[in-house]
C-alpha cells in the first residue's frame, strides 16, 4: 500500500512538473525573463569623478571660474615656475573691446601684472605661455587675427624680477662673473596694428617705460654692483625713464603657426628708445627674425631653421642700459648655456633643428644652436660663435607645442636639462 | 479501566498522530519529487537549442521603464578609456543579440530594411524624413546658439513650430560636411539604423532671427542671453556665398526626451531593456563595415543619441546614430586628414617605428594622393584597405567584429545597388558634377573591395530556401566574382534539439550546383553541413550548418500567410564556422 502510494506520488508529480513552472517555453519568454531579472537590479547610470571633471573642462568651464583662468610660465626665463591667474572678458561691458588682466607670482618671488583693454590679439581664454622676458620688444610671437583686420589696445605692465643675472657685457664675459640684480619696470603702451590678408601684420607700439634696478635677492651670487661698474654695466646707477616707440611687421605663412611643418615667418622690427631724464641713453634697435620650415618628403620630418639678429645703435654720446639688452643663453637660445649668459649691444643667433614626429602629439628633435654677442654693429660676423647641440622631446596639440623637454650641451656648462612651455621657435 | 482507556486514548492519539505524520510525509515527498523533476525537466528544456518561436524577428525591448537621467560623455574620457584600457580586451565572443539565423531582430536599436526587402529609390532617398524640410515661409527663430566646440551651430524653430538643429559648412569648404552628412544619413537609414531627419537646405542668412529668449553658450562654456553679434560670430565661421546664401543641414529634433549618447561598451545600468552588452550587438559590430565604406571615422559615442519615448503606453529608450558630418571626404571642419581611416589617433606600433628610425620610416598612407575637389575633401578607393580601416580611436564593438558579424553587414551592403549609390550621392547636391561622379565611382570601388575581402573570410553561402524537397542557396562570393566553387560538399544529420547531438544521415555527398536534396527522414530536426570547394578560396571550406525543423511542430508559430502544407521543413537556424 505504502509502495503504491509512493508510486502514485511520483507519477503525479511527474505529470505536474512536465506541464508547469518550467516557465520559458519560447525565446521571447527567455528574453523577457532576463529583462525582468534586470529590472530588480537597476542602478542609476552615473559618471565617475574623472568623467565629470573632464566634461567640465571640455565644456569650457573646467579651468576657469567666472572668467578667471590659470596661467603659467609667463615671466622671465629666470623666474622658475610662475603660475598666475588671468581675468579675461571679451566684449567687456557690452562694448566691442576686450578686457584682460593677469597676475603671476613665481617660486623665486618674481611678480608680473598686466592689463590690456581693446581689441586684444591673443587667441582666446586659454592659459598663456611664453610672455616676453626682460629684453624689450625684440621677439615675435605669431598672432592670429581674431575678429577684424585692425587691432588696438592699451597695454599696461608692471614687473618685479628680483633675481636677474648679469655676467658682464661682451662675448668674453666669464661664467665665474655671474652676478645678480633685481629689475622693477612699469610700462604704459598703446598698440595699434593691422592684418593685411592672411599672412602679414603691421604693428605700432608707443609708450612710456620706467625702470628701476635694485639689489638682487639670489644669495648664491654677488650683487651686480660688487663686480661691475657703471662703465661695465651702463644704467647701473641711474635708470632713466623712456619714451619707447616701435614698429614691426611680419609675414607668417607657416602652415600651422603653433606646429609648423612648412612655410616661414619673417619678422622685422624697429624701436626707438628716448631717455626722458638725462639724454645719455638714446638708441635705436633693429630686429630681424627669420624662421623657415621645410618638410623632408613628409610632414613627419621637418627641418626648422632660425636666424635672429638684434642690433642696437646708440646715439652719439649715449649708451644702452644693460638691463634692456637682449641676451643669449637659456631656454630660448644657446640652450647649453644658462639664462642671460651673453649680453652686449648686438647679437646674432642661429638655430637649426631636425624634427621628427612619432605621432602628431609627440615630436623629437636634434638641434644645434650657435650665436654670439658683439659690441659694435661693425663687428657683425659669423665667426667665433658659441655653440650648443642638443636633443629634445616635445608634446603638442594640433595648434601648439605644450611642453618641450630639451637636453643641451655646451663646453662651458656641460649638459643642461630644460623644461619649457611653448616651442623653441 | 482508566488505564485501558488511556491506553486506548493513547493508541488513538498515536494512530491519529501516525496518520497525520504519514500525511505530512506524503506531501513532503510529493513536493520534493516535483522540485527534483522540475529541475531536471527544466534543465533539459533549457538545454534545447531551438525554441518554438525561433527564429525571432522582433526583440521586444520596449518594456516600460522610469525616465532615466541625462548622461553626457566626456570625449577625452571616451578616447582615453577606449585607447588605453578597453583596447586591451582581446575577447571576441559571438554576437549576443542575434536570432538563430544569425540575423538581428528588429528592436529599438535597429530595424531591418534593405537587408530583408528591396527599397525603391524614392524610399531610399526620403530615408527617415517625414516632411519636406523646415518651413521657409517665415523667418526662423534662433533659440540657441553655440560657438564652442569645433563646429558652430544653432537650434531654430520654423514657422510650423518644428525644432531643428542647424549645422553649417566650415568657412573655406562649402558643402563639405553638409553634403556628406545628408548622403551618409540616407545609407545608414537604409542599412537599418535609427537616424535623424536631415534636410539639406539652401538658405539666406536673413532667414535667421533671434528669438526673444534665445540663449548662447560662449567659448567659456557659459550660457547667457544670445545677442545679434553672437549670430554674426557663428556666421563668421561658416561658409556663406557672396549672395548671402549657404547650404545647411537642418536636423529635425528627434521625438522623445534626449538623455545623452550611448556607449559602445557595456549596458545602461538603469535600462531594463538593455540586456546585451553593446560591444556584442551585431548591428554595432557590423556597423564597422558601413563605417569603412563611408569612411565614418567619427563613429563613437559622442555621435550617438538616446531618447526616452512613449509609445503604446510604454516608455523606453530608442537609440540613434547622429552626426555624419565627418564621413566620406569630410572631416567636419576641413577635409579628412590623411590619417583618417588609416591610423588611430594614438597607435603604438607606428609611433615606435617612426620614433626609433628618426622619422625615416613613414606611414605609407601619408603618400596617398587624393584628387582635389573643392566640395569633397579627401576620399579615395585605390589605397583603401578594408581590413586596415580604423576610426579615430578604438571602438569596442568594431574591435569585436567577427567574420559572421561582417558577413551580416556585407549581405546588406550587397543590396546597395549602383542606382542607390548614385541617388544617395545626388542627394548631397554637390555642385561639381565631376566631384559627384568621382564620389560615386569611389564608393562603388570601396564597396567592391570590402565585399571581396570579407566574403573571403568564411563560406559565403546565403539565401537558403526549401523548395519542395530541395534546399537551395546562393554563393555570394561567387556572385561577387571571387571564384566558382567546383562543387559543394554536404552531409545531413538528424539533430536532437534537446541534447544538441547530431547523428549522420548517410555519407558526405557532393553537389555541383547550389541545390541539394533534403532526405526523407522521420525526425523533428535536421541539420545539413555544407562546404564550398574551390582552390581560390580556402576559407570557403568552412562549415555552414543549416538547421531545419519539421513545420508540423511549428504550426503554432506559423508566420501569417504561410501555407502549413507547403513544405515539410522550415529553416530555423544557420551557423557559420569562423
Amino acid at each position: 500500500m505504502k509502495r503504491l502510494s509512493t508510486i502514485t506520488v511520483f507519477l503525479l508529480s511527474f505529470f505536474i512538473s512536465a506541464h508547469a513552472t518550467c516557465e520559458e517555453k519560447t525565446r521571447a519568454e527567455i528574453l523577457d525573463k532576463q529583462r525582468d531579472e534586470k529590472s530588480h537590479h537597476l542602478v542609476p547610470e552615473k559618471m565617475n569623478i574623472a568623467q565629470r571633471l573632464l566634461l567640465q573642462f571640455e565644456n569650457g568651464a573646467g579651468l576657469n571660474y567666472k572668467s578667471f583662468y590659470p596661467t603659467y610660465g609667463a615671466g622671465s626665463p629666470g623666474a622658475g615656475f610662475m603660475p598666475g591667474v588671468r581675468f579675461w572678458k571679451p566684449h567687456a561691458f557690452g562694448s566691442p573691446f576686450d578686457f584682460q588682466t593677469s597676475a603671476s607670482y613665481s617660486t623665486k618671488s618674481y611678480e608680473l601684472y598686466q592689463l590690456q583693454f581693446g581689441t586684444i590679439l591673443q587667441k582666446g581664454p586659454e592659459p598663456f605661455v611664453g610672455f616676453g622676458g626682460t629684453g624689450g620688444l625684440s621677439t615675435f610671437r605669431g598672432t592670429r587675427k581674431r575678429r577684424s583686420n585692425a587691432f588696438i589696445y592699451a597695454d599696461l605692465r608692471y614687473l618685479n624680477f628680483p633675481q636677474e643675472d648679469f655676467y658682464g657685457l661682451g662675448p668674453d664675459s666669464q661664467k665665474a662673473d655671474r652676478t645678480d640684480y633685481g629689475l622693477e619696470s612699469s610700462s604704459f603702451d598703446g598698440v595699434f596694428g593691422y592684418h593685411f590678408q592672411k599672412y602679414m601684420v603691421v604693428g605700432l607700439r608707443a609708450g612710456f617705460v620706467q625702470d628701476n634696478i635694485f639689489h638682487g635677492t639670489d644669495s648664491r651670487f654677488p650683487n651686480i654692483e660688487t663686480k661691475f661698474s657703471p662703465i661695465e654695466a651702463p644704467g647701473l646707477i641711474d635708470q632713466p625713464n623712456f619714451i619707447r616707440v616701435a614698429a614691426s611687421t611680419f609675414l607668417d605663412y607657416r602652415d600651422n603657426p603653433g606646429h609648423p611643418h612648412s612655410g616661414g615667418m619673417y619678422g622685422f622690427g624697429y624701436a626707438r628708445f628716448d631717455d626722458l631724464d638725462e639724454d645719455r641713453f638714446r638708441f635705436n634697435r633693429y630686429t630681424i627674425d627669420l624662421r623657415q620650415y621645410v618638410s623632408l618628403g613628409s610632414v613627419q620630418r621637418t627641418i626648422a631653421a632660425r636666424f635672429l639678429t638684434i642690433l642696437n645703435k646708440a646715439d652719439q654720446g649715449s649708451r644702452i642700459p644693460f638691463y634692456l639688452l637682449d641676451y643669449l643663453g637659456g631656454t630660448e637660445s644657446l640652450r647649453g648655456f644658462p639664462e642671460f649668459r651673453f649680453r652686449d649691444n648686438n647679437l646674432v643667433y642661429m638655430s637649426a633643428e631636425y624634427r621628427w614626429e612619432g605621432t602628431h602629439a609627440m615630436e623629437f628633435a636634434f638641434f644645434f644652436d650657435a650665436g654670439k654677442v658683439f659690441h659694435e654693429i661693425g663687428d657683425f660676423s659669423l665667426d667665433h660663435l658659441e655653440t650648443s647641440p642638443g636633443f629634445g622631446i616635445r608634446f603638442k596639440t594640433p595648434s601648439s607645442t605644450m611642453i618641450r623637454i630639451d637636453v643641451a650641451h655646451s663646453n662651458e656648462s656641460g649638459l643642461r636639462y630644460l623644461i619649457k612651455f611653448g616651442a623653441s621657435f | 479501566m482508566r488505564k485501558r482507556s488511556t491506553r486506548t486514548e493513547y493508541t488513538v492519539i498515536t494512530e491519529s498522530k501516525s496518520n497525520s505524520v504519514y500525511s505530512v510525509n506524503s506531501v513532503f515527498k510529493f513536493l520534493l519529487c516535483v522540485l527534483i523533476l522540475q529541475f531536471f525537466l527544466c534543465e533539459i528544456s533549457n538545454a534545447q537549442k531551438f525554441y518554438p518561436d525561433d527564429p525571432i524577428l522582433v526583440d521586444h525591448d520596449r518594456k516600460n521603464i522610469p525616465q532615466p537621467p541625462d548622461i553626457e560623455v566626456s570625449q577625452i574620457y571616451d578616447f582615453s578609456y577606449n585607447t588605453f584600457y578597453k583596447t586591451r580586451d582581446k575577447n571576441r565572443p559571438p554576437a549576443a543579440n542575434i536570432n538563430t539565423l544569425g540575423e538581428v531582430p528588429d528592436s529599438t536599436w535597429f530595424t531591418n530594411r534593405l537587408g530583408v526587402r528591396s527599397m525603391t529609390i524614392e524610399e531610399f532617398v526620403r530615408a527617415s524624413n517625414q516632411v519636406e524640410g523646415p518651413d521657409m515661409s517665415a523667418p526662423w527663430q534662433v533659440l540657441r546658439g553655440k560657438t564652442q566646440g569645433i563646429t558652430p551651430g544653432c537650434i531654430i524653430k520654423d514657422g510650423r513650430g518644428d525644432i531643428y538643429f542647424v549645422k553649417f559648412d566650415p568657412k573655406d569648404f562649402p558643402q563639405l560636411s553638409t553634403s556628406a552628412e545628408v548622403i551618409s544619413t540616407k545609407f545608414f537609414y537604409a542599412f537599418g539604423y535609427n537616424v535623424p531627419e536631415n534636410y539639406l537646405v539652401t538658405v539666406n542668412v536673413k532667414q535667421f532671427q533671434l528669438a526673444p529668449d534665445a540663449s548662447f553658450r560662449d567659448v567659456d562654456g557659459k550660457k547667457r542671453k544670445m545677442k545679434y553679434r553672437d549670430l554674426k560670430s557663428i556666421f563668421s565661421r561658416v561658409s556663406i556665398a557672396e549672395d548671402g546664401t549657404m547650404q545647411i543641414v537642418a536636423s529635425r529634433a528627434l521625438p522623445g526626451k534626449p538623455i545623452g549618447p550611448f556607449l559602445y561598451t557595456g549596458t545602461r545600468s538603469d535600462d531594463t531593456n538593455d540586456i546585451f552588452p553593446h560591444e556584442d550587438r551585431r548591428e554595432l559590430r557590423g556597423m564597422r563595415i558601413f563605417a569603412e565604406w563611408l569612411n565614418h571615422d567619427d563613429s563613437r559615442s559622442i555621435n550617438s543619441y538616446d531618447t526616452y519615448v512613449t509609445e503604446n503606453g510604454n516608455s523606453f529608450i530608442r537609440h540613434y546614430l547622429i552626426d555624419f558630418g565627418s564621413t566620406l571626404g569630410s572631416g567636419s571642419v576641413a577635409p579628412q586628414t590623411h590619417r583618417a581611416g588609416n591610423e588611430y589617433l594614438i597607435e603604438w606600433p607606428p609611433i615606435f617605428k617612426a620614433s626609433a628610425t628618426f622619422g625615416i620610416w613613414d606611414r605609407p598612407w601619408r603618400n596617398v594622393k587624393y584628387p582635389y575637389y573643392e566640395y569633397l575633401g579627401r576620399i579615395e578607393a585605390d589605397y583603401f584597405q578594408p581590413e586596415l580601416w580604423k576610426p579615430e580611436y578604438p571602438n569596442p564593438a568594431f574591435d569585436r567584429m567577427r567574420s559572421a558579424d561582417a558577413f551580416w553587414a556585407i549581405r546588406i551592403l550587397l543590396r546597395v545597388t549602383d542606382e542607390m549609390v548614385r541617388a544617395g550621392v545626388e542627394a548631397g547636391q554637390i555642385r561639381s558634377k565631376d566631384a559627384q561622379e568621382y564620389l560615386i565611382q569611389t564608393l562603388m570601388k570601396r564597396k567592391q573591395k570590402i565585399v571581396q575581402y570579407y566574403l573571403s573570410l568564411l563560406n559565403p553561402l546565403d539565401e537558403f530556401h526549401i523548395n519542395g524537397r530541395e534546399l537551395t542557396f546562393r554563393n555570394l562570393g561567387e556572385s561577387a566574382g571571387l571564384g566558382n566553387p567546383e562543387s559543394y560538399e554536404y552531409q545531413w544529420f538528424v539533430f536532437n534539439n534537446d541534447t544538441g547531438e547530431t547523428k549522420a544521415l548517410g555519407a558526405t555527398e557532393k553537389a555541383m550546383t547550389t541545390t541539394i536534396p533534403v532526405p526523407d527522414a522521420t525526425a523533428d530536426f535536421l541539420m545539413v553541413r555544407i562546404q564550398s570547394l574551390t582552390d581560390r578560396q580556402p576559407n570557403w571550406r568552412k562549415n555552414v550548418d543549416i538547421y531545419l525543423r519539421t513545420n508540423q511542430l511549428s504550426s503554432a508559430y506559423m508566420p501569417p500567410g504561410r501555407d502549413s502544407h507547403a513544405a515539410a521543413w522550415d529553416i530555423i537556424g544557420i551557423e557559420r564556422a569562423e
